[in-house]
């Protein structure tokens, strides 16, 4: 057997930009049709960004598009117009599912709420991604990736294990917040098609990215809301967890309890310094930090991180090499175990992309192009919904595709 | 409707700290019934972690454990014994899905491979979550968190925008990293469970942390895979540089995206300076790059004699992408997540009324719950007794050697 695990589902996508293509992006790749609608001449937001193939700013040649719409089949399509609304609720009517992120007033004012959604279609599943949901006061207002971040509270909290609270706060790197939310959106889907199985009802999704992102800072979360303990991203002194600078580079040392502990000892070949008795329990090392990251320093730098890790691993330290993207991509693991995977794209060329995190045994992932601006009118808008060849030039001049 | 999205799906956690039973809590807290399995006496490695109430540390009331294991029923039982080996064949035949995060070699060493699991439960879901996966020359190398965060080389690219690379790689907050590999591993398995309705078939899902990470930053791996580039933290260029990232105001920071043009023409008159939009030297988003440092003294000014607030609502009327940096206090007061009833109370036996975030996503027809999280084997009884029909004396006697 080869079928893909959601073969036969009917995916619409109406989102641009990470969260929502991500999300649909997941059902894609696991064997979903999933038709993207894009903005007519113009297409995602995501084609206007880089990384650019050989930083050449192409529509065609975004890394970040390519890689967040894979296995789609992609159409243009102006909803504002009136035929436009109309092959809208056409392809309403096909999906089993629309995912959406447009700000909730866009969507009421287009007619295309849920619920007048589902008088075309009573067992629509919709799933609406927006920054802050569909209600509450704040339900209207815009947020890019960044904003979401810091107003959830999670830049608030990084870098952590920062030394002071002076240090200004981060956010974490790349879009990893919001494909976050993409994952959390997806997951909450499929999880509402497989009810509809049994009882044949649809049902409506409000995804907030501010609380996918909350509800995945969970610990720090909850202390306030249980004790008024605002955590913040000042070090714990109590954290045994270091980078340490080594021979080629950085280290994660971690030597909380006592297995950890004996790990690293052995791995230092056992130093007097270590029998101290400010090193015996856990509390007390928790107290000596310092002096034991001063005694741990020098030896560090006289060992490179393959060394380190390695040995680490034998005899039970965790340890781990800080690595560059490089490094990483570089690792010997992931070739192994194939987890760049090559497509071929008619404008990008041939690139590799990062397959699934999962690899099902019976249902495989796959890796298809994203598609061209428009790739797919001729073939959803004649062979699926009908229309004629004139109707489509028509409606090209006319702006609505 | 009232019933819940995953009624009638029967999951077994064999996994512990925070990936595995964050993946089954997912599905527990849609309705699915999920049996975690906890080593007797001991139980979940979480359960040793904060935070704790008071900062007395507890088993019983570890935040950490008790919102990644809500809508679970706990067991406990030492597989390793040979009862304990027959108990577990038995949830196995038991189950739908199965949720492990053992080493391979331990499982292989237990017999508990997919393969020989599947000659018990023909239809099993076997989801297995592992640092580097179940293949390759790392896959019996151990691995936490931080480690998984830095060897994925997401450590490396953070704080993106450092104004010098000598500052050193940071981790994310939280343990956002191992949860979001949880949700990939949820989402894997209901995609899988949703194809096992169609085909009647079940299989075994290899789920890598450190590919889960890959995934999310995406954008970096992908652009070494192909251009050879190798990113870093270090500064950005160009528009970014100028105005994408974060501002001191009067009460802390505020962070704007100024992504496009029009978002400027809306930032000028947000500082007063509407004829900035008709000056030459800002008339698209590379030529502001080029002058931005020619009004950073006069936007930071304007900056530091405003509050973070005001700044905030003032920009949003203007339609500027522009928000606050807040602390967790502030988050968790905030008017929304009170308006869309984020927080739910949870009453747990030990822990008392506990307030925890719900779901990110509300369905309108199948709701979410957050039922409590076990105390380490509350559910033993239910489970051996009632379900696989072991008496008072088998529990006694099981109990006593230590199996569960």
């Amino acid at each position: 057997m080869s079928e893909k695990a959601l073969e036969g589902t009917k995916v619409l996508e109406y989102a641009s930009f990470i969260s929502g293509p991500y999300c649909s992006k997941l059902l894609a790749d696991l064997g979903a049709e999933v038709i993207k609608i894009e903005r007519t001449g113009v297409g995602d937001e995501a084609r206007r960004r880089g990384p650019f193939l050989g930083d050449i700013p192409h529509p065609e040649r975004s890394g970040l598009f390519l890689y967040l719409n894979t296995n789609k089949k992609g159409i243009t399509l102006d909803p504002e117009t009136q035929t436009g609304r109309k092959i809208f609720l056409e392809l309403v009517r096909w999906a089993d599912i629309l995912i959406e992120d447009k700000p909730p007033k866009e969507m009421e004012e287009l007619g295309f709420t849920y619920d007048k959604l589902k008088e075309i279609n009573p067992q629509l599943i919709m799933t609406s991604i927006t920054p802050f949901g569909q209600t509450g006061p704040y339900r209207d207002y815009k947020a890019y990736p960044l904003n979401v971040v810091h107003g959830a509270g999670s830049g608030y909290l990084a870098p952590g294990g920062s030394q002071n609270l002076e240090r200004e706060p981060v956010k974490s790197t790349s879009f990893s917040d919001d494909a976050a939310c993409g994952i959390s959106a997806a997951f909450a889907t499929i999880c509402a098609l497989l009810p509809r199985w049994s009882t044949g009802v649809g049902q409506y999704i409000d995804v907030s990215k501010q609380e996918a992102l909350m509800a995945m800072d969970q610990v720090e979360l909850c202390q306030y809301p249980n004790e008024g303990k605002v955590a913040s991203r000042k070090v714990d002194p109590r954290m045994a967890i270091r980078v340490t600078p080594c021979k080629d580079g950085d280290m994660m040392i971690i030597a909380m309890d006592d297995r950890q502990w004996k790990g690293l000892v052995s791995m230092m070949d056992e130093p007097e310094w270590t029998k101290d008795e400010i090193f015996k329990d856990i509390l007390s090392r928790m107290q000596h930090m310092g002096e034991m990251l001063k005694n741990v320093a020098p030896w560090a730098m006289q060992h490179t991180r393959d060394e380190m890790y390695h040995t680490g691993q034998e005899r039970g330290a965790p340890v781990a090499p800080i690595r560059s993207i490089e490094e990483a991509a570089n690792w010997q693991q992931f070739k192994e175990r194939d987890f760049f995977v090559e497509i071929d794209h008619p404008k990008a060329g041939r690139i590799s992309y990062p397959s699934a995190p999962y690899k099902l045994s019976k249902t495989p992932w796959e890796g298809g192009a994203a598609p061209l601006l428009g790739q797919h009118n001729e073939e959803v808008y004649s062979t699926l919904l009908g229309y004629s060849k004139e109707d489509i030039v028509m409606m090209r001049e006319a702006g609505v595709i | 409707m009232g019933k819940k999205a995953l009624e009638g799906t029967k999951v077994l956690e064999y996994a512990s700290f925070v990936s595995g039973p964050y993946c089954s809590k997912l599905l527990a807290d849609l309705g699915a019934e999920v049996i975690k399995i906890e080593r007797p006496g001991v139980g979940d490695k979480a359960r040793e972690r904060g935070p704790f109430p008071e900062d007395l540390p507890h088993p019983e009331k570890s935040g950490l454990f008790l919102y990644l294991n809500t809508s679970k029923k706990g067991i406990t039982l030492d597989p390793k014994s040979t009862t304990g080996k027959k108990m577990f064949l038995e949830l196995v035949k038991w189950a739908d899905i199965l949720i492990e995060d053992k080493p391979p070699k331990e499982m292989e060493g237990l017999g508990f491979t997919y393969e020989e699991l599947k000659e018990v439960n023909q239809q099993l879901i076997m989801t297995s979550i592992t640092p580097y996966g179940e293949t390759g020359p790392y896959r019996d190398y151990k691995a936490y968190h931080l480690n998984i965060c830095h060897v994925g080389g997401l450590g490396y690219l953070m704080p993106p925008n450092s104004p010098s690379l000598e500052r050193e790689p940071l981790k994310a907050g939280g343990h956002s990293v191992d949860c979001a590999c949880g949700v990939n591993a949820a989402l894997a398995t209901v995609s899988a469970l949703y194809s096992r309705g169609v085909t009647g078939e079940g299989q075994s899902i290899d789920v890598s942390k450190q590919e889960s990470l890959m995934n999310l930053v995406r954008v970096y791996a992908v652009a070494y895979a192909n251009d050879k580039v190798n990113p870093n933290r270090g500064p950005i260029m160009g528009t970014a540089a100028a105005m994408g990232g974060l501002k001191k105001c009067k009460d802390g920071y505020i962070i704007a995206t100024l992504a496009e043009r029009p978002h400027w023409a809306r930032f000028f008159k947000l500082i007063g300076k509407p004829e900035w939009d008709e000056d030459e030297r800002f008339k698209d988003t590379l030529a502001i790059a080029d002058h931005y440092n020619e009004i950073d003294p006069y936007i930071s000014e304007w900056m530091m004699s405003r509050t973070r607030y005001e700044i905030y609502h003032q920009g949003q009327e203007l339609g500027c992408p522009i928000a606050p940096v807040r602390s967790i206090d502030e988050v968790v007061n905030d008017p929304q997540l009170k308006g869309r009833d984020f927080f739910v109370e949870v009453d747990h036996p030990e822990a008392g009324k506990t307030v925890f975030p719900r779901g990110p996503y509300v369905f309108s027809e199948t709701p979410w719950q957050g039922n409590p999280a076990p105390l380490l084997g509350q559910h033993n009884e239910e489970i051996y007794c009632q379900k696989l029909g072991y008496t008072k004396e088998d529990m006694v006697r099981l109990r006593e050697s230590g199996i569960i």
